[in-house]
């Protein structure tokens, strides 16, 4: 069972915003799919039989040509000069 | 439904040109799209472009490569530079990205013909399709049925004959659900065969780039074109082509059935997929029993893990460097909060806040950790099982296409995916081919897993099925272009 405590918090680590949300139908639902989650808890602990990892393969560690600035902004909201701009209360551009 | 093969026929006896077919699919895509809503962006420019090079290609007498100038829909998480790729959300609805992805990539420079990006469920979470900014992909066997999903809008274009094949992504069924629903083959690559740079994450140890098409034969042109070991995909490891080492003569090959798999079953599922057993015993195949005791517990592991790595990877959208971003906000906090709550639909909020939870702290032991643990179960039964047989038969769904709105929670939907999720935790490659109809006359899906990179074994058997039933089971819908 989730508490509403539980949902406004994890709300606020996942950045999401509740407002507007119908709570109680949310509760419920997450409620359910914790519920769901939780069967793993009842799943036999096995005895391991641990192999050898497979290695992560790497590649070299070269400089190579990459997206130039503008290609990389393209998408932004807002930029200034080479940057990305997050504006928000109290964020100004320093002149 | 037309095949890759028929298409380059036609092309190489020059009895039509690429432009005139590409012309044609987009015309068809045009009127169809309004009842099916498969795509959710035509490119004819970027078609009529590449259809253009392969004609030139054909009055130099040049010979074409098997998927060159055949017309394809590709899934819209899959970016495309210049190109819009919207991943069905509000939060990607203007994205163009500026790189392409290495299955793009590939495609384009072999000379395929993309008429545009496929419907899909937002960021890829679903089994429905009903999950789109853009409105859900209809099956078009029914149209009061869901196409399935992810990959909904590449299964219902194949199947709606506005595709010749289509590319999808496969997380936890993505590719073979939909196949099932609308009655085409889809095939799930073997984590690592295919590059997954460039396809929008939704969970990266999950996520698998594949094929859909109407036959296995162009399911196995078309992963060729696409599999390879990428440099910039550090989990890339290239597989070897399949397409002319298939073989229908599957005498002698063991096929394992796991009882966990076939509870549950809707009565046609059942009928059909122990009548396509019957028809592997009369081939020769010797069909022997095995388990699958982590069966149950898959289902809950996957949520968990593959929620746990989306609200990882979608935590990069915070309205700056690009995608939706909110119109009025009181701090920088609240504008990240406001952009991310607008930009993303309720199923994907709902699995970013399951994801937040098992990872929190106080629960990511007994979530998370205990979901890894199962992983290696999970992979663990896989290698047992293959000790006994070259690859388990299942079916790839409990049901046939589902109508409209017919889940009642996101816990009743998860349930659609319980055949097809262990594929994906243990990395393996698996086909799902029509194997019959039920009742409603709708398409069955038969599932096919096999070793890691031996997708020639599950698509020999998926192509022995075929010949043995004369193919009666990849049935037209009778829309879009049917005949050329």
């Amino acid at each position: 069972m989730v508490t509403y405590e539980e949902l406004k918090k994890i709300a606020a680590l996942a950045k999401l915003s509740l407002e507007g949300e119908d709570a109680e139908k949310l509760l419920d639902e997450m409620s359910n799919m914790v519920a769901f989650a939780d069967q793993v808890s009842r799943a036999p602990v096995r005895e391991r039989r641990e192999g050898p990892r497979e290695p992560s393969p790497l590649r070299p560690d070269e400089a190579r040509p990459s997206l130039s600035p503008d290609e990389v902004l393209q998408n932004a909201h807002e930029r200034s000069e080479n940057f990305f701009l997050a504006r928000g209360k109290g964020l100004t551009v320093a002149e | 439904m037309i095949r890759i093969a028929d298409v380059t026929r036609l092309l190489s006896e020059k009895k039509l040109s690429c432009r005139e077919l590409t012309e044609k699919y987009l015309a068809e895509a045009k009127k169809t799209n309004d009842a099916i809503n498969a795509y959710i962006t035509l490119t004819d420019e970027e078609a009529l472009r590449a259809a253009t090079k392969v004609d030139a290609k054909i009055a130099r007498g040049e010979k074409l490569s098997p998927i060159e100038g055949v017309p394809f829909v590709l899934k819209d998480n899959i970016s495309t530079r210049g190109i819009r790729t919207t991943c069905a959300s509000r939060m990607l609805e203007h994205y163009e990205p500026v790189y392409d992805a290495e299955v793009w990539r590939a495609l384009r420079d072999k000379g395929a013909v993309m008429l545009g990006k496929g419907n899909m469920d937002e960021f890829a979470m679903g089994s429905t399709c009903e999950h789109s900014y853009f409105g859900g992909a209809k099956n078009p066997h029914d149209l009061n049925r869901v196409a399935g999903g992810s990959s909904g809008g590449s299964a219902a274009a194949v199947a709606g004959g506005i595709a010749v094949y289509g590319i999808g992504s496969d997380t936890g069924g993505s590719i073979r659900e939909p196949a099932a629903f609308c009655g085409i083959v889809g095939l799930k690559p073997t984590y690592g065969a295919v590059s997954r740079r460039g396809l929008i994450a939704f969970a990266s140890s999950l996520d698998q780039i594949g094929p859909l098409a109407s036959c296995t034969e162009d399911a196995a042109l078309v992963f060729d074109a696409i599999c390879g070991k990428d440099p910039m995909d550090m989990t890339s490891r290239g597989a070897e082509p399949v397409s002319d080492r298939l073989t229908p003569d599957v005498r002698g090959l063991k096929l394992g059935i796991a009882p966990e798999f076939f509870e549950n079953l809707s009565d046609g599922v059942r009928e059909a997929v122990e009548r396509a057993i019957e028809t592997y015993r009369a081939l020769g195949a010797e069909i022997v029993d095995v388990s699958f005791p982590t069966l149950p517990y898959s289902l809950p592991a996957y949520y968990i893990l593959a929620c746990a790595e989306a609200s990882s990877n979608l935590g990069r959208y915070d309205g700056i460097r690009y995608g939706h971003c909110a119109e009025s906000f009181a701090d920088l906090d609240d504008m990240i909060c406001k952009t991310r709550t607008e930009g993303f639909g309720a199923e994907v909020r709902r699995r970013i806040l399951l994801g937040t939870y098992v990872l929190s702290a106080g629960y990511f032991d007994a979530y998370y950790k205990s979901a890894q643990r199962l992983r290696r179960d999970v992979t663990a039964d896989f290698e047992d099982v293959f000790t006994k047989c070259d690859a388990l038969v299942t079916p790839t769904a409990p049901m046939t296409a589902l109508r409209a709105k017919q889940h009642a929670s996101p816990v009743e939907a998860y349930h659609t995916d319980i055949c097809t999720v262990p594929v994906n935790i243990a990395g393996v490659p698996a086909v799902s081919l029509p194997c019959g109809a039920d009742g409603d006359g709708m398409p069955v899906g038969l599932q096919l897993i096999g070793r890691r990179f031996d997708e020639r074994t599950i698509l020999s058997l998926s192509l022995a099925f075929e010949r043995a039933t004369e193919g009666r089971y990849l049935v037209s819908a009778g829309m879009g272009v049917t005949e050329l």
